[in-house]
């Protein structure tokens, strides 16, 4: 698992949480992120959060897909995808209150970057 | 991201006061209550949402923030058409981000939830933590440069809804 992952974003709680549907369904389900800041999909300027992999913790971790693009999906304790925990999260969003997994993510945030110009 | 702090009691005595006046150096306070710069930019913001909402009735507008990591404040507002399928809301907002000990940025933007697209900038500033005052009037000024963009944003927002 690389260091460091790349993920576009506003800085809202909304946007690092998962989207029910969209994100909570097929192989690549979960958070996505890229593992360098070149990969991360958009023209112009993008503003891009930075999260270190090793802060963030269990029961949230990295289902790597192999293209530079990996998932941040909780997992249960044999490591499989936490399917019911993934849903649960993504119905968060747009609530009231941040999710307990998406402050997990904002705290394992160490960079807020702009990638290109505007 | 909590900060507890604990303190032993102390019994209030001159001979107490004394020591902790002349043996404790003066140290850096951490920042740990960000309402005073929350308070002027949400404040400054609900400008921008009375005019995007003046010239777009049908916007809806959230304001909010979230802290993490080294995001020690964000605070925002996001705008999005109800029924825009596929569009995405564009969030005007303020950051804070720790650069270190007693060293901030304070930068303002416009961009998409989700795209990360930068509509807007509204420039970056950095500054000494311990200036809390300077804190306040950078991150309102930059607010209130983008207060003044209502017309930019709901071109935004058009334009982020597509044909």
């Amino acid at each position: 698992m690389p260091p460091l992952l790349y993920r576009s974003a506003s800085g809202t709680a909304a946007s690092m949480t998962p989207r029910p549907g969209k994100d909570t369904e097929g192989p690549k389900r979960g958070l996505s992120f890229f593992e360098t800041i070149g990969r991360v999909p958009g023209r112009g300027a993008i503003k891009v959060l930075v999260v270190d992999a090793a802060k963030i913790g269990a029961p949230l971790g990295t289902e790597d897909h192999g293209d530079g693009h990996l998932s941040l999906v909780p997992h249960t304790t044999d490591g499989s995808i936490d399917d019911d925990a993934l849903r649960e999260w993504a119905q968060a969003r747009g609530g009231a209150a941040t999710h307990p997994l998406t402050q997990k993510v904002l705290d394992a945030v160490v960079q807020v970057l702009q990638k290109g110009e505007a | 991201m909590t900060t507890d702090l604990f303190y032993s009691p102390v019994r209030r005595t001159p001979f107490v006061r004394s020591r902790l006046e002349v043996d404790v150096p003066a140290e850096p306070r951490a920042v740990t209550d960000w309402s005073d710069v929350t308070g002027a930019v949400l404040e400054t913001l609900e400008q921008l949402e009375k005019d995007v909402r003046a010239r777009r009735p049908e916007v809806r507008a959230k304001c909010g923030t979230t802290r993490g990591g080294v995001i020690e404040l964000f605070a925002y507002c996001s705008f999005e058409l109800p029924g825009a399928e596929g569009a995405e809301p564009l969030v005007a907002g303020v950051t804070v981000q720790r650069h270190g000990p007693g060293r901030l940025s304070v930068s303002a933007d416009l961009c998409g939830d989700e795209s990360g697209h930068v509509y807007l900038e509204e420039g970056s500033s950095t500054l000494d933590s311990e200036d809390r005052e300077g804190l306040v009037h950078v991150a309102e000024g930059l607010a209130a440069r983008l207060a003044r963009r209502a017309d930019e944003v709901v071109a935004a927002i058009a334009r982020s809804v597509g044909p």
